[in-house]
């Protein structure tokens, strides 16, 4: 049985297979799409370019159900159609892997798609879904294992389940949003190959992102948003990296923070085969060891899931290491405690900002007070000092531009990039000799995360001491002194900056592949 | 406090006096359908509770407890924990409030009762600590460790009534009667309407105080809206959500001193808590666990409490519907918080130059709870 | 052996069988992903809907049919407060506790106003003849009511249904990622409202259990407890539908034993060597499981400390019991605790080493809130 039959032939290929017309989406306070109108043809990859909260993602949702627009239509080979649910979408052949996948991780791959299976079968057939599963996987060189537990496999590899997902319910419209972040340079050239295999099939794919490099290697066209509108549509051998950068942003971008090269001082944190086993006895942290000095930043590059979140948790105190030990301040340790992390003068922005950083239902400035109040300061007598917690919100909010009507509004109300400029003041208060910064633009258009990077390099210039972790390496690049290449946890190598090129890292984040992937590169990017 | 939260209140309070008439006028059409008099129900429900001086005093004296056991809940819940056991502490409270009084020292009035007081709040608030410990220590579900303490208190209750503490040559299983030093002194003559009254007025101001202006309440409010963001800040989250539960089982020792040491009967019996450690739960879920709230919240209930008694007596109706008025009201406070919700999910600073960052798909569901 | 003889097990298990149908309905529902609160509440009222069912039809098995349509009816609040209307999910079920508390009570006074003598035939056991002559537990499997074998024949039913079936990959998936069901097209709200359902029914039959099956009438608080006991089998269960089963075995037993010690001037010498086994048994258990999974050097040393001394003070309490009979009274009020004061005991010694549906006790909305 061949699964890699061309689907979608005895159509006509000058009706698009998906298209949007004057598509419009509003939340309260804010109108996500406006009047968007796109298409896309069979055996064509369409990426959807914009800044994160151009509403990319919103008109996605739109697409596969789950959202109702406010006006506009859409149309599937020609015929207008009616999305109301994911089911609607699912009979219509549009199928979407999102960030955050949706499996379920208690569950084997096979039983999965079981879930999912149609039909009126009462007992759920996996022995045959995964015979599927094993057709699909070969005829597209998924290498999906489906009677593996999908907790215990790479994030790599779950993506890859959720494609074989969506083939196996027939899906002809594959989107894609923001697939990326979690990949290794080695994964993402197999998921480009897979893109194109798709698209050589007959299928459709929608790629969703906000990397320039990325949507140039993978896609025929690309649709620009822009404020939740459509800035443009082009084809992408048309044009070249600077003309849709102007697009997405709407003027002429010079990103350059400009940073001396770093003078280091003395040692402030340093760490000896820092290593930490998650309950299950698999080590997420592998015997990490550096010292980071007065006044330079270390980047962390590296795909998410390699250890960088639980390096930050451990050196801030949140988890406690389970072997090797570090060092801030004076004494050798395996664990902190939160509060003794800030009053050494640590200060940590954590990558997750919804579920460490701010707490969403309380005000601005309860969230700016959090560690003040942690450390004793800004009362007498177990009292909070409502006059110097006031002063100290509205300057903070001032001097880190703010944008709220009042330090009294809940910070959920705030966009994602005036919520960072809170954490940002919030930790800068205090002059920390330490900051560790984990993905610190995650998320910001491209005004909030400049701002926070010129933040991040004015304070390395002060003398503090940066720790930051991203996964994207071009920030790394741009800021760092010194940077660290992580993978499965360890430190694979700490290069200095002038060591350190983009080819490079790429090379050493795909770690024992690295031999092989020599000639694709080039054929890529060619 | 900001226009948008003016708003909110308003809101909230709208909704809870729309739910409050909902809930009655389900109850009264009930009460008709049952083949009842629902007018003359009604009448008697009002008459009971507000129909004479004395029948206000009833009510009012029946506040107290309410408004004590349901700070106990709102002062946990601000953690985010469960304190569904109130009833077991306000029973401990109230069993060792007597014991203090009856078998203690005699002393003038103010200190005895500050004694069996305080005595009764360190009981109840050991007594929670039990359910506290085992949730830091093992991870125990504190619904149903409470719960469970509740039940295995209520038949402690019932077995010094019966045994140690029972009152000698009485045939009835009570304890002693408190001594005069020892009970709070009437506000209103030859009425259960007490001075615990002012104390319970006392702590709600306190409430207020201790969760909007000290730290204390800030780390518990902080710790309640994101458990891990108020550890990555900082604090120790454990010993504040565990000195939150004593002070929330204190707060229902307190009501069960006031139950013994105040009201008409001044004696500890098994049934002596009429079930006010379960009412006050509901009283603060109907305030939306506001302490200024749960007093008119208290009063609602108060006024049910002693209306469903005159209601059953005179117009035949069982003084249980009082039960199914105050579950219709909670049910309809809960559903409406949809509609607060919607008010705050509004984003503010949408005027800028980029356009807010609205976050729809499954990034956000977890938030959306 | 005194008091563990074959009337002890046919008690335990007669009071452990209605335990069990209802936490095999909080079962469903909590994996769907909606915590119920509210189970005393809805027996209470599958307790008045069964003795009205039977009372008025004469007949025991129109009584269940009743209590479950009962309980069922508060489950539909249930699910359109806290699926629909996205309220708490605990505050619901609070709520739905005073309201069943209430409402079996109202209808109950109502009723038998007018029909003072009122009353209704239990429900008789059936025998299955032959079977009910094994020694020990012969009775106690083969000599119950039926409920009880309804009660015995739903743990298969209901593990089926959770690993074989698509239907339960669907209810446990929407209580881990309701996300991966909704992207399928399957309506997580659907799937919620059936648990919700389900937990409701079976706590109206596990109420009707009580007043048809075990006392002949309906009496105010007759629950006294058996919802939240139901809850706590659902988590010491460790939400697997066999681990539910044992836990309400466990809890039935406790519940026989303290009616029969009650009576009992001292606690019998069998009863100290029982409960040291069990705890003999637990520790051994944790120690091999600790031992199998141990990926983690670092915590066990310290562990197998604490663990070994207390199976030498568990031993050497044995040894004691060998040689003297201890001479241990409770009033007979206290033993009524037990089984509470139990049910504490197994949750601490249990939790740490059970994981709840992920999603539990979370309002779903399909495509965020924004």
């Amino acid at each position: 049985m061949s699964m890699a039959q061309t689907v979608g032939s005895d159509r006509s290929p000058t009706v698009p297979r998906l298209r949007l017309c004057g598509i419009t989406k509003r939340f309260p306070g804010v109108v996500a799409n406006r009047d968007v109108s796109l298409e896309v043809h069979g055996g064509e990859v369409l990426a959807i370019l914009g800044e994160n909260g151009a509403g990319k993602s919103t008109l996605m949702n739109v697409v596969s159900g789950m959202l109702q627009p406010e006006s506009g239509s859409i149309e599937v080979d020609g015929k207008p159609v009616r999305i109301r649910n994911p089911a609607d979408a699912r009979k219509l052949g549009i199928g979407m892997v999102y960030q955050h996948f949706a499996l379920v991780p208690t569950l084997t791959v096979a039983e999965n798609l079981a879930l999912g299976a149609s039909g009126t079968r009462i007992f759920s057939n996996t022995r045959r879904i995964a015979e599927q599963v094993t057709g699909l996987s070969r005829a597209y060189h998924l290498e999906v294992d489906p009677h593996a537990v999908v907790g215990d496999l790479s994030v790599g590899t779950r993506q890859r389940v959720e494609i074989v997902k969506l083939l196996f319910r027939g899906a002809e419209i594959l989107i894609f949003d923001e697939p990326t972040s979690v990949l290794t340079p080695v994964e993402w050239h197999h998921l480009v190959r897979i893109l194109r295999n798709l698209a050589a099939e007959g299928h459709s794919i929608i790629f969703i992102t906000h990397k320039l490099d990325e949507l140039m290697q993978v896609a025929d066209r690309c649709t620009v948003l822009r404020h939740g509108e459509v800035a443009g549509t082009v084809s992408v051998a048309a044009t070249d990296k600077a003309q849709l950068a102007r697009m997405t942003v709407g003027r002429e971008i010079l990103f350059q923070v400009s940073t001396k090269a770093a003078r280091p001082g003395r040692v402030v944190v340093a760490a000896e085969g820092l290593t930490m086993r998650s309950d299950d006895g698999r080590p997420r942290l592998d015997g990490v060891s550096f010292e980071l000095r007065e006044g330079e930043i270390l980047g962390v590059a590296g795909v998410d899931g390699n250890g960088q979140r639980e390096l930050a948790r451990v050196l801030t105190g949140l988890d406690a290491a389970t072997g090797g030990r570090f060092r801030f301040g004076d004494e050798w340790r395996t664990s902190i405690q939160p509060i003794d992390f800030y009053r050494r003068g640590g200060a940590y922005i954590p990558e997750d900002r919804h579920h460490t950083s701010v707490a969403l239902e309380l005000s601005v400035r309860d969230n700016l007070l959090m560690k003040e109040l942690a450390l004793g300061r800004m009362q007498r007598g177990g009292v909070v000092s409502e006059r110097a917690a006031d002063e100290y919100c509205t300057t903070l909010m001032q001097e880190f531009d703010v944008r709220a009507p009042s330090p009294r509004v809940r910070i959920r109300q705030l966009s994602g990039g005036n919520q960072q400029k809170v954490v940002l003041a919030r930790e800068l208060s205090r002059t920390p000799q330490l900051l560790i910064a984990a993905q610190p633009t995650r998320g910001l258009d491209v005004g909030a995360a400049e701002f926070v990077m010129r933040r991040l390099v004015a304070e390395k210039e002060r003398g503090c001491a940066i720790l930051m972790i991203s996964t994207e390496l071009e920030e790394v690049l741009q800021l760092s002194d010194r940077v660290a290449v992580m993978v499965d946890g360890r430190f694979l190598a700490v290069l200095d900056r002038q060591d350190a090129t983009y080819e490079r890292l790429g090379l050493l984040l795909g770690g024992e592949a690295v031999d092989d992937l020599g000639g694709e590169l080039t054929e890529v990017d060619a | 406090m900001n226009t948008e939260q003016l708003r909110e209140s308003v809101l909230s309070v709208a909704l809870a006096v729309a739910a409050t008439i909902t809930g009655v006028l389900l109850s009264m059409l009930l009460v008709q359908a049952t083949g009842h008099d629902a007018g003359a129900a009604a009448r008697a429900l009002w008459d009971g509770a507000f129909g004479s001086r004395r029948q206000i005093y009833l009510t009012a004296a029946r506040m107290p407890a309410l408004i004590l056991v349901a700070l106990g809940w709102i002062v946990a819940f601000r953690s985010r924990k469960v304190n569904l056991g109130l009833e077991g502490q306000v029973i401990i409270g109230g069993i060792f409030a007597t014991l203090v009084a009856v078998e203690g020292p005699s002393l003038p009035s103010v200190p005895a009762i500050a004694l069996s007081c305080i005595v009764a709040m360190i009981a109840a608030a050991v007594y929670a600590a039990i359910a506290a410990v085992l949730w830091a220590k093992r991870g125990v579900n504190e619904i149903v460790s409470t719960l469970m303490l509740t039940f295995i208190a209520r038949q402690i209750v019932e077995w010094v009534v019966r045994g140690p503490m029972k009152a000698p040559g009485k045939a009835s299983f009570q304890s002693k009667l408190i001594p005069g030093a020892f009970r709070w002194p009437e506000l209103a003559n030859g009425t259960p309407f007490s001075a615990d009254a002012i104390l319970s007025l006392v702590a709600v101001a306190a409430m207020v105080f201790l969760i909007n202006r000290t730290v204390f309440g800030f780390k518990l409010r902080l710790t309640g809206e994101n458990d891990e963001c108020s550890r990555h800040a900082g604090v120790s989250t454990v010993r504040v959500v565990v000195l939150g539960f004593l002070l929330s089982g204190a707060l229902a020792g307190l009501a069960g001193a006031g139950l013994v040491l105040g009201g008409e009967r001044h004696m500890l019996t098994s049934g002596f808590t009429g079930n006010v450690g379960f009412t006050g739960i509901v009283v603060a879920l109907v305030a939306r666990n506001s302490p200024i709230g749960s007093v008119p919240a208290a009063l609602l209930f108060a006024a049910l409490a002693t209306g469903g008694g005159v209601m059953q007596a005179r117009a035949d109706v069982p003084s249980e519907i009082v039960f199914i008025t105050q579950g219709v009201i909670v049910v309809l406070v809960a559903c409406s918080g949809l509609l607060v919700r919607a008010l705050h999910a509004r984003r503010v600073d949408a005027n800028e130059d980029t356009p807010p960052r609205v976050q729809p798909g499954l990034a956000s569901v977890a938030d959306a709870t | 052996m005194q008091p563990f003889d074959s009337e002890f097990f046919r008690a335990a298990i007669l009071i452990a069988s209605p335990l069990l149908i209802v936490a095999l309905g909080e079962l469903v529902s909590e994996s769907a992903g909606v915590i119920n609160v509210g189970l005393e509440g809805m027996m209470l009222v599958g307790a008045f809907g069964g003795f009205w069912g039977a009372a008025e039809t004469h007949n025991v098995w129109a009584g269940v049919a009743v209590g479950l349509l009962a309980g069922v009816l508060l489950a539909v609040v249930m699910a359109v407060a806290t699926i629909e209307a996205r309220a708490d999910q605990i505050v619901v079920g609070v709520a739905l506790n005073i309201i069943g508390a209430g409402v079996s009570v109202f209808a109950f006074q109502q009723y038998v106003a007018s029909r003072p003598n009122i009353f209704i035939k239990r429900m008789a056991a059936m025998t299955i003849p032959g079977a009910d002559q094994l020694p020990l537990l012969g009775s106690a499997l083969f000599r119950q009511i039926p409920l009880v074998y309804v009660g015995f024949a739903l743990v298969p039913l209901v593990w089926i249904a959770f690993f074989r079936t698509r239907w339960g990959l669907r209810i446990r998936a929407a209580g881990e990622v309701p996300e991966a069901d909704e992207t399928a097209g399957v309506s997580v709200r659907r799937l919620r409202w059936e648990g919700v359902l389900i937990a409701g029914a079976l706590a109206g039959v596990g109420g009707a259990f009580l007043s048809i099956g075990l006392v002949g009438t309906f009496l105010a608080g007759m629950t006294s407890g058996r919802g939240f006991l139901a809850l706590a089998a659902v988590i010491v269960g460790g939400w697997r539908p066999l681990g539910v089963f044992a836990a309400a075995l466990l809890f039935g037993g406790a519940d026989a034993l303290q009616l029969r010690l009650q009576s009992q001037s001292f606690v019998p010498r069998s009863v100290w060597i029982v409960l040291a086994a069990l705890a003999a048994v637990y520790l051994v258990s944790t120690l091999v499981k600790r031992r199998r999974g141990a990926g983690a050097p670092a915590g066990a040393p310290r562990l197998l400390t604490a663990g070994s001394v207390t199976t030498v003070v568990i031993l050497l309490g044995a040894v004691v019991l060998g040689i003297r009979q201890p001479h241990v009274t409770l009033p007979s009020l206290l033993w009524l605790a037990f089984p509470y004061a139990l049910t504490i005991a197994v949750l601490a010694g249990v939790i740490g080493r059970v994981r709840q549906p992920a999603a539990l006790g979370n309002a779903f909305v399909r495509g965020g809130d924004a």
